[in-house]
């Protein structure tokens, strides 16, 4: 399964609108306030297991409307902490990766 | 070998066998009890909630599942007149689909109203429904009389019956000699890989599909002989579930809208659980097979059979 931009007219999302839909849906997903967590937080240490990824990937794609990447763990993308997670949707919802 | 049990196995086990009956009644007719139309957005059109028979990855699903259809009719080779009782029928993909290609009378078996009211209506809309019956009902409160049967399906729903050596007792008691069981459904390799109690099986097994107990393929094997039937087939489809669970999360996305106002919520609890288990296919930690045994001795010679 590849990752695809949505299709879209409009210009993509700039990187606050990316992070603050980011930090909530990281947020929900393992039932943590938004306010606590810090950008170089490793996923992992925040208690980011396979199940929780899965169900983040597909709240990610519900709320920002791409094509979710199939993973049980974040490092298999080169995914460390909160904020290579951002640059990962910026990145996935410019359309420049595939 | 027996498989340590998984935690939710334990649990069975503690509630004893007339409650889990009752458990699963409850927690496994609930995901089936979702409206049909949503059903009919992500699967194809018989409405098949099992694996198709992929032979290319980029194959749609309609041909994998009709592979499938031509090959479990291939399989059971059922004769006019003949028998036939499909344990956990959905909504009515393999038994009416069977119904439409040959002249046997036909019992379904499952426990959502609802799946037995629309595989009901699409028997009257194919002109089966003469020979059609569908009960709601747990198999293990089936009344099967013995050597009744010439052949008995469980297409993707054995998994959830914990009671496994009873309801193989009672299938095979009822089978007429030379009658056929089909099982296609998901095991355990031997050697665990991977945590068989994580969050993410555990949110597969209870939380979207209620009550799931996958064996090892030998303890199934094991079963079905002692009970007196030949193992004649055993066909790896792993491969394909992990293609079939592509299109169905395909159709998920294409449909989340219309899937969303029947069901608030359901489309994430669809795409993720089988997200989960399209990867432990793709990575063989969980395994899918389709099994066919015969009771006594096979009425005719089945090696060198076709592909599936
Ligand atoms: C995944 S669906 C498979 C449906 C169908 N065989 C197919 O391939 O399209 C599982 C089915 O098994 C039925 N089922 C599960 N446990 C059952 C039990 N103990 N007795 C009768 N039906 C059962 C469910 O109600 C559901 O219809």
């Amino acid at each position: 399964m590849h990752e695809r931009a949505h299709e879209r007219t409009s210009p993509p999302l700039p990187r606050p609108a990316v992070a603050e839909a980011v930090y909530a849906v990281l947020a929900h997903t393992l039932g943590i306030d938004p306010s606590g967590i810090r950008p170089d937080a490793e996923l992992e240490h925040l208690g980011l297991s396979s199940l929780k990824t899965i169900e983040m990937n597909v709240a990610l794609e519900e709320k920002l409307g791409f094509t979710s990447p199939e993973v049980a763990r974040p490092d298999e993308l080169g995914i460390v902490t909160v904020d290579d997670l951002v640059s990962h949707v910026v990145r996935v919802l410019a359309g420049d990766l595939r | 070998m027996t498989a340590l049990p998984t935690q939710l196995e334990r649990e069975a086990e503690a509630r004893g066998a007339l409650t889990q009956r009752e458990h699963e009644r409850q927690a496994v007719a609930a995901h089936y009890e979702n409206h049909p139309e949503i059903f009919s957005l992500v699967l194809d059109r018989r409405l098949a909630y099992a694996t198709g028979i992929f032979r290319r990855e980029e194959e749609d699903l309609e041909t994998a599942q009709a592979r499938k259809y031509a090959w479990i009719a291939e399989q059971l080779a059922i004769q006019p007149g003949q028998t036939v009782l499909d344990v956990g029928c959905g909504w009515g993909s393999n038994l009416l689909y069977l119904a439409e290609h040959t002249e046997g009378c036909f019992r379904g078996v499952t426990l959502s109203a609802r799946q037995r009211e629309e595989a009901l209506a699409r028997a009257k809309r194919a002109g089966v429904e003469g020979r059609v019956r569908i009960d709601l009902a747990h198999v293990e409160e089936l009344d099967l009389p013995s050597e009744s049967l010439d052949a008995v399906l469980f297409v993707g729903s054995i998994v959830h019956m914990h009671n496994r050596e009873a309801i193989h007792e009672k299938v095979a008691r009822a089978l007429r000699p030379g009658g056929r069981l089909l099982i296609s459904d998901c095991f355990f390799p031997v050697e665990a890989r991977g945590d068989r109690d994580s969050a993410a099986s555990r949110y597969i097994f209870e939380t979207a599909l209620g009550y799931c107990r996958l064996l090892h393929l030998s303890d199934e094997l094991g079963l079905i002989e002692r009970c007196g039937l030949d193992v004649v087939r055993v066909e790896d489809l792993t491969a394909s579930y992990a293609c079939t669970l592509g299109r169905w999360i395909d159709n998920v996305r294409a449909h989340r809208g219309r899937i969303e106002t029947l069901a608030p919520g359901f489309p994430r609890v669809l795409q993720v659980y089988m997200t989960i288990a399209r990867l432990s296919f793709l990575r063989r930690r969980a395994l899918e097979y389709m099994v066919v045994a015969v009771k006594g001795k096979p009425p005719r010679p089945l090696a060198g059979g076709v592909q599936p």
